[in-house]
């Protein structure tokens, strides 16, 4: 086992710590979960780009990637240059390989040489950083061991992830095998993907899982299994980061959020351990959806725009429902920001502002993804079909077995809190978030021309792991309210005082 | 206070209970994979470190030879065919091949099953041509026929087999 793959992406993620994570307006923990995922968007765009230059995912590929990614995050630039740097080049390329015009070295070179003067000199560098949210106040001894609990479900994650004990069985039909390809082939092999007899390996999903396997398999110089399945102890360890910012943008003191954060994280060790959810993009998921739930909790400010641009790029990179996942939190972030309520003039001056900070990314990923899937003809059939509602007795029995598999110990029965949450006014628009994609799934289910029972047999108690720990950090979270007593401010502004 | 400290005694309750519970996943997942290497019949529930991937492992290590050495992947495509009689287990174990043989694409075709042989790998350039088969037992040795290489690979999913 090589430590490469594991340590490209630690270095990815620490890439999203340095100037471009301040434009996050993060702090501590957040700061470490919010940035590590733009480190490794940075990274996922970097090699998208160098798969579109037709530069090779070799070490030295992958490095300069690295490096780019580096560059575009250090320059701080990040809000302004780069996205639309990014986005002409995409046009300029992507609209040459539509239509099947030849690009000449040179051509190539001054797209990006355009690109590249506007990323880094054509916007201002963002040197004003947010307002972080509140800062905690020391807490006390029981609540770092609390933390330390936490983090021994991370270890014990990581521990059965590097022993293969708990590799996904996904990882070896589709996630790894498409990375293993990806490495071989030194970049997207579109062709494989697209043999008619490839379906199985679900060609049209987003591909941020199988890039970051072939970039560290590539780094390493061959593709291991243990080692590539080790990497997802990152995102579990990102995850319980997000589960404790829930908590913490919810004003729970110190050792409530320890607690909380520890018997959640432990939760999803539990199902993550037991249900094999090592080397899947299951894990991303229910990451991109808690973290999402995060920024819903947290402070409406611009920061939280930014933060929601990230998370809902990651949730649009991980899986093709999370696409839907995307949509729907950017629409909450959207809803809540409440321009709506002043006119449409003013929610248009305000509004505007706000949706293109929180949506350039996750359209960038998802346009990116929309045009090559579309242009390599990788949807599946199997996708969609005509509404049968004939099937509900099936899927509900179905989703009930799921609810109940051995190592979820019946924790998916806490989704039944959903609708009183959001109810709830703090919690209101993240519970309304997985409640939409609670009813996106039984529409599939319910449209999905495949076999039923088998589909629901094999996914549902996957996707409920996309729900639950999100579910739970909220569940949590309004507790925390509830103990607090009534609260007569916009939630987060004496949170401090309310603070142990 | 009452309150905080009744949301804290119940947060400390699910702690101590999903604590216990995610040590129990752990211990079974260890178990599951140190006590018992040959846990399943059916491919799509083989550990990647089970008994039966490391047969089949070696089965395709001996194949690999005998596969042109395209290198780069599209050059070719592996024509793989699989008794029907696994039934669903044949999907599966397609898509394990596919994996542990990342540098071919396996192009699944109907071919007539053997009686006895579960599965069967024949390579082919492009459209399957004249089939060549190697009957079980015979040396691993390869045949070679024109520009295409084929020989049988019988697999079956049990410590039994005479495969591996």
């Amino acid at each position: 086992m090589t430590p490469l793959p594991l340590l490209l992406l630690l270095v990815a993620a620490a890439l999203g710590w340095g100037p471009a994570g301040r434009w996050l307006g993060a702090r501590g923990g957040e700061r470490i979960l919010y940035g590590g995922l733009l480190g490794v968007l940075l990274l996922y765009g970097a090699l998208w780009g160098a798969d579109l230059l037709g530069i090779p995912w070799s070490p030295l590929g992958v490095l300069a990637c690295l490096a780019a990614a580096g560059a575009v995050s250090l320059s701080g630039r990040l809000p302004y240059g780069a996205p639309v740097g990014l986005l002409l080049f995409t046009l300029a390329v992507g609209s040459a390989k539509l239509t099947g015009t030849q690009l000449s070295t040179s051509g190539v070179s001054a797209c990006l040489a355009v690109a590249l003067a506007v990323s880094l000199l054509g916007g201002r560098r963002d040197r004003k950083a947010s307002t972080p949210g509140d800062i905690p106040r020391a807490v006390a001894p029981i609540a770092h061991l609390g933390d330390a609990v936490a983090a021994a479900a991370v270890l014990a994650f990581g521990v059965a992830g590097a022993r293969l004990w708990n590799l996904h069985a996904d990882f070896v039909y589709h996630w790894g095998a498409k990375g293993q390809r990806f490495f071989l082939a030194g970049g997207i092999d579109w062709e494989y993907l697209a043999r008619p007899w490839n379906g199985h390996l679900h060609p049209d999903y987003p591909n941020l899982l199988p890039s970051l396997f072939a970039a560290g398999a590539a780094l390493a110089g061959r593709f291991d299994a243990a080692s590539t399945a080790l990497t997802s102890v990152v995102f579990f360890a990102l995850l319980v980061l997000a589960i404790r910012s829930v908590l913490r943008s919810a004003a729970a003191d110190g050792l409530t959020t320890a607690l909380g954060v520890a018997g959640i994280a432990w939760g999803a060790a539990m199902f993550g351990i037991g249900f094999d959810q090592a080397g899947g993009a299951d894990l991303l998921m229910a990451l991109a959806a808690c973290a999402g739930v995060a920024v819903l909790v947290g402070p409406a400010d611009v920061a939280a725009d930014r933060r929601m641009a990230v998370v809902a790029a990651v949730a649009a990179g991980s899986k093709i429902e999370g696409v839907p996942l995307a949509a729907l939190l950017l629409a909450a972030h959207l809803l809540r920001r409440g321009p709506v309520r002043q006119g449409w003039r003013s929610a248009i001056a305000i509004g505007l502002p706000i949706a293109l900070r929180s949506a350039w990314l996750p359209t960038l990923v998802i346009g990116a993804w929309l045009a090559q899937t579309l242009h390599h003809g990788l949807f599946l059939d199997t996708n969609t079909g005509g509404l049968d509602p004939g099937r509900l007795p099936i899927v509900l029995s179905g989703i009930w077995n799921a609810m109940q598999v051995g190592p979820w110990h019946g924790l998916p029965f806490a989704l039944a809190v959903l609708p009183w949450l959001a109810l709830r006014r703090h919690v209101c628009w993240g519970a309304l978030v997985l409640l939409a994609q609670a009813g996106f799934y039984l529409v599939v289910y319910l449209t999905s021309p495949v076999d039923t029972a088998l589909l629901v047999l094999t996914s549902a108690p996957r996707l409920l792991f996309h729900l639950v720990p999100a579910t739970l950090a909220l569940g949590v979270a309004e507790l925390v309210h509830w103990a607090d007593g009534p609260v007569t401010d916009e939630g987060s502004g004496t949170a401090a005082e309310r603070r142990l | 206070m009452t309150r905080r400290l009744g949301v804290r005694a119940l947060l400390l309750a699910f702690l101590a209970w999903t604590g216990v519970q995610g040590a129990r996943e752990s211990y079974r997942s260890a178990w599951f994979a140190v006590a018992d290497p040959w846990p399943a019949e059916s491919p799509v529930l083989w550990p990647i470190d089970g008994g039966h991937v490391e047969r089949l492992e070696g089965l395709v290590s001996r194949l690999r030879p005998c596969l042109p050495e395209n290198g780069s992947p599209g050059e070719g495509t592996v024509a793989l065919t699989v008794d029907p009689a696994l039934g669903d287990q044949a999907f599966y174990l397609r898509m394990w091949l596919a994996y542990l043989l990342p540098e071919h694409d396996l192009r699944p075709v109907d071919l007539p099953a053997v009686p006895g042989e579960a599965t069967w790998l024949v390579y082919g350039h492009g459209a399957v041509p004249a089939t060549v088969v190697v009957p079980q037992g015979l040396a691993p040795a390869c045949r070679t026929a024109g520009s295409a290489v084929y020989r049988s690979v019988p697999v079956t999913t049990g410590p039994g087999s005479t495969a591996g």
